[in-house]
């Protein structure tokens, strides 16, 4: 079963926070995720970086974080973080 | 170009720095404003003024950036676009990219492509532009500078290749920095590979979201000079691992040879130069001629070893100038003129040398202060608090390894301020207060001393939950009796925090502790001011240098002590009648309407010696940092001398009442004197000494069950009066301290026959007849017998006349709150507390205030009768 989870439209450590614990609730529950990327308008770097730890844990159960139509302003910033392939991992992760 | 447009050229560029500054200053106040109207129609005159000049100039770029920053502040000015965080933060960037493109047309130096791109298009798209057909906003084929050889000499400049790898530390995020931006400046600089490392990357259970896991290598290909990267680099130096490898050092590269004057520019598009011939191959660097086209190097970057070897020497020629000034005082000044001009201006000198080598290493506030609006922009949204933070001073400049070190405390101010001290908007709603907190940071030098306060105008420090606190965790004693600085002060104490939890914001790091470490390992204090319902202000006096001080070189019992010079507020040498005995061990200086305690070095520091009698003695009047005044009495003052301050801790050991020591000119080793501490340990003392002679009072209380009086009003947010204390026998009373006019020391008055026995006759003060008035007597507790440590305080009455009270001594000048003061109950029917009108509650004790004009009017029955004995007035002074 999958779930889609909205991603938050600025990165701020509060959201990230709260997106956090969205996504533990999705890993105790046994959830594959997908994330919507659609309203990032202001990505940061604690954002990309607790979708990539999501993607660890769920990854050691076996469950799936994959990210659904990603904005341009969210591509940018992994691609500026040096994680484009990580990017393409999460959009392939939806196939 | 021609001279007129030249001229027109340089003033339109002067207009542009103040309108930029305007700007900036206009866009802060938008964040911090509630109510903009003034600050966004002066934004829109700017950038329309910018706008305008940059149009006549054929400053294509800039004038087209202009308009669209002006199309939307019209639309902003019209209320048709809205101001919130996003465009707040567009109009941020608008306002900086137009600085760089101001630049670039005024030395040829290109904004970086993509925060141009990135701006207009934020603008453009704000402010509804986009399908007007001047939309192309790619800056490579727009960019013509041509007109400017500049521009030649910038397209042909080598590229180079860096390698910077960037680990975030620990507080990167919480200080407000996301690598994101730091990695997009970086690429603004040129073409760069960027490898991210993820193998930190933790699991979702234990992800921080204020702790950054990534790491990154990136590879740069610029033109740019390397101070570009650095200043990028710097502002995050004390706050992640920066390292860049920089490619050797390219060979120089041969001047072009030289351009005929170019024609001006045409006003509407300019056209590309002409390659320029190649300059011959193997011309040696040093014979060519510098070329006109270089612009100045502003800066120059030198290691910090280098900076600390030029202080060093600078401390050792300090010494050797004070050595020489020593050796001539003996001469004949008639005999060695010469010598003593020369001397004088080698001292003239070496000060400007040492202004020179301390403002080297001094940089501006603002490398720190800028970082904390993010700051506070996250942690509004992390304690959902409204804060509104207002930064002034930010121009003050600062030793640049104070300036390096001030983040991580002031980081944790601000984070302490907003988690503890600004409430709720729910509870400021209820207190009647702004919804929105407000935070004020702000600097300024003061002589020798840098002071940051951080104030907000939250609850205040909660004493009664800090007590509480502490005497859980055995800090202090159950018993302890605090004053409510005392209270204040156990927040700084090592592992003390109230946090129930550790949240995001607070709980995590350095704690107050460190704060006040850090402060005081560069040789700074740090102060509390708290009050009830109104708020805390922080204050961190910092030295502006770390290794030179002005000082007053005194002497006790021929050993030298130094005063910093910016402590001193003057040096006196006391009379007798300004001397006040509190009692056989102590003394108070009456100053300028004041009373100011006494400290004598010789007995601070048992120094045996020393001039006993303090009329012979000079009182050097300091005021501690954040401090109440304080004289210090010392034998002589020997002058004034810069000093390089050595660290005694580093040397000996660390010793109460002294910053440091020093080398005088003579080669003695010399002390200098910390008046904070010297201020806290005496004022310590005093009402330790002051609490053990008032325990009888205590014990009455006891039993009256009136001693828990204070701990209720503790939290009161009520104004304070002040008032002096004075003894008679065991009971000590109180007279509001706008009441007394001097203190003197006894001397026999003129009798006055009629008179009630209490009034012990009349004197002549400054041609005012004066009685005098015994206040033992009043109380019917007999007469006294004046001695040389009875003192009278002078008071004047409600209708201007005055009287001299004779007390047994005065003890202290004391705060009290409004709400700890009462009317006086009303025992025996008024008849035992004749001349009381009230009492007020200080340390658990009850004190009586005396009535100053009940006594006034008492004695004055018929004051003309007084007057007509006046004897004739005595000489001033």
């Amino acid at each position: 079963m999958v779930d889609r989870v909205e991603l938050p439209s600025t990165g701020d450590l509060a959201s990230v926070g709260a997106l956090q614990a969205a996504l533990l609730s999705r890993l105790a529950a046994g959830q594959s995720v997908h994330l919507d990327g659609s309203q990032v308008g202001e990505p940061s770097t604690p954002l990309i970086e607790v979708i990539e730890a999501a993607a660890l844990s769920f990854g050691a159960r076996d469950l799936r974080v994959g990210l659904v139509e990603p904005s341009d302003a969210l591509c940018s910033a992994y691609e500026d973080l040096g994680l484009f392939s990580a990017l393409m991992t999460r959009l392939a992760a939806v196939e | 170009m021609n001279n007129e447009e030249e001229n027109l050229k340089r003033i339109f560029f002067l207009e542009c720095d103040e309108l930029l500054a305007s700007a900036e200053e206009s866009v802060e106040s938008l964040r911090n404003d509630s109510s903009p109207e003034e600050a966004i129609n002066a934004l829109f005159r700017s950038v329309h003024s910018i706008k305008g000049g940059a149009g006549a100039f054929g400053m294509d770029r800039l004038a087209k950036f202009a308009h669209a920053f002006e199309s939307f502040m019209d639309l902003v000015r019209k209320a048709r676009a809205e101001l919130n965080e996003t465009s707040l933060d567009l109009l941020f960037d608008g306002v900086d990219v137009l600085r760089m493109l101001v630049e670039e047309s005024q030395h040829g130096t290109p904004a970086p492509p993509a925060r141009y791109d990135a701006a207009l298009i934020g603008l453009r798209r704000a402010a509804g532009l986009d399908d007007e057909p001047e939309a192309e906003v790619s800056a490579e084929p727009e960019f013509e500078p041509a007109p400017d050889p500049m521009a030649e000499v910038a397209v042909s400049k080598p590229t180079r290749r860096y390698k910077i790898r960037f680990t975030p530390g620990p507080r990167l995020l919480i200080a407000g920095v996301d690598p994101l931006r730091i990695l997009r400046a970086i690429k603004a600089l040129g073409a760069v590979e960027v490898e991210a490392d993820v193998s930190r990357v933790p699991d979702l259970t234990t992800f921080d979201p204020a702790a950054c896991s990534f790491s990154w290598t990136v590879t740069l290909d610029t033109a740019e000079a390397q101070s570009e990267l650095d200043d990028i680099c710097e502002m995050i130096d004390d706050l992640a691992k920066v390292e860049i490898e920089a490619p050797p050092e390219p060979e120089p590269e041969p001047e072009p040879a030289p351009q005929p004057r170019l024609a001006a520019p045409p006003k509407t598009k300019a056209v590309a130069m002409p390659p320029a011939p190649k300059a011959p191959a193997k011309e040696p660097a040093a014979a060519t001629p510098p070329s006109r086209r270089e612009k100045p190097t502003a800066t120059v970057r030198v290691d910090v070893p280098k900076l600390e070897r030029l202080g060093n020497m600078v401390g050792e020629l300090i010494i050797t100038q004070a050595f020489l000034a020593r050796q001539a005082a003996g001469l004949d000044t008639d005999q060695h003129r010469n010598l003593f001009r020369a001397l004088d201006e080698m001292s003239q000198h070496i000060r400007d040398l040492a202004d020179a080598a301390t403002s080297i290493r001094a940089q501006p506030l603002k490398v720190v202060f800028s970082r904390f609006g993010a700051l506070v922009r996250d942690l509004e949204k992390v304690t959902s608090k409204r804060v509104r933070l207002e930064v002034h001073g930010d121009a003050t400049e600062i030793d640049k390894t104070v300036v390096e070190r001030l983040s991580e405390p002031l980081t944790h101010l601000i984070r302490n301020s907003i988690d503890h001290g600004i409430e709720s908007t729910e509870a400021r709603l209820a207190a009647g207060k702004d919804p929105v907190g407000h935070l004020r940071l702000s600097a300024e030098q003061r002589g020798s001393q840098v002071v940051i306060e951080l104030s907000d105008d939250g609850a205040g420090v909660n004493r009664e939950r800090v007590l509480k606190k502490a005497i859980e965790r055995g800090l202090v004693a159950a018993t302890a009796t605090l004053s409510d600085e005392e209270i204040d002060g156990l927040i700084f104490l090592p592992g003390f925090s109230t946090v129930e939890a550790v949240t995001a914001v607070s709980g995590r790091g350095v704690g107050m502790d460190a704060v006040r470490e850090t402060i005081t390992e560069m040789g700074g204090q740090v102060g509390l001011v708290s009050r009830p319902g109104q708020g805390t202000t922080f204050s961190l006096y910092l030295p502006l240098s770390l290794a030179i001080l002005d000082a007053m070189v005194t002497v006790v019992a021929r050993q030298y002590y130094l005063v910093p010079i910016g402590a001193i507020v003057e040096s006196l040498r006391p009379t007798p009648a300004s001397l006040v005995q509190m009692d056989p061990e102590s003394r108070m200086l009456a100053y300028r309407g004041t009373m100011i305690r006494i400290l004598s070095l010789a007995k601070e520091f048992s120094i045996a010696g020393a001039v006993e009698d303090p009329t012979q003695c000079i009182l050097v009047v300091v005021r501690p940092a954040g401090g109440e005044m304080l004289a210090l009495q010392v034998d002589d003052l020997i002058g004034q001398e810069p000093v390089v301050v050595k660290s005694l801790e580093k040397n000996y050991r660390k010793i109460p009442g002294l910053s440091g020591a020093t080398i005088l000119g003579d080669g003695r080793p010399a002390l200098i004197l910390d008046p904070p501490s010297l201020g806290t340990a005496f004022a310590r003392r005093r009402r330790q000494d002051t609490q053990a002679l008032t325990s009888t009072h205590r014990g009455r209380l006891r039993e009256t069950g009136m001693d828990g009086q204070r701990e209720t009003n503790r939290n009161d947010a009520s104004p304070e009066v002040q008032f002096v204390s004075f003894e008679i026998g065991e009971d000590t009373f109180l007279i509001p301290i706008e009441r007394v006019v001097e203190f003197r020391i006894w001397s026999e008055p003129t009798a006055i026959p009629h008179s009630p026995d209490y009034v012990r006759g009349i004197v002549n003060i400054r041609g005012e007849i004066v009685p005098i008035y015994d206040v033992t007597a009043r109380l019917g507790r007999g007469f006294t017998n004046p001695t040389d440590r009875h003192v009278v305080v002078i008071v004047r009455g409600d209708d201007a006349r005055s009287i001299g009270l004779l007390v047994d001594s005065v003890t202290d000048i004391v705060n009290v709150r409004v709400s700890d003061m009462a009317p006086m109950p009303k025992i025996d029917g008024g008849k035992a507390t004749p001349f009381m009108t009230g009492v007020v509650f200080i340390d658990n004790r009850i004190l009586g205030v005396t009535d100053i004009d009940r006594l006034v009017h008492e004695t004055f029955p018929d004051s003309e009768s007084l007057q007509s004995l006046a004897p004739p007035e005595a000489p001033r002074g």
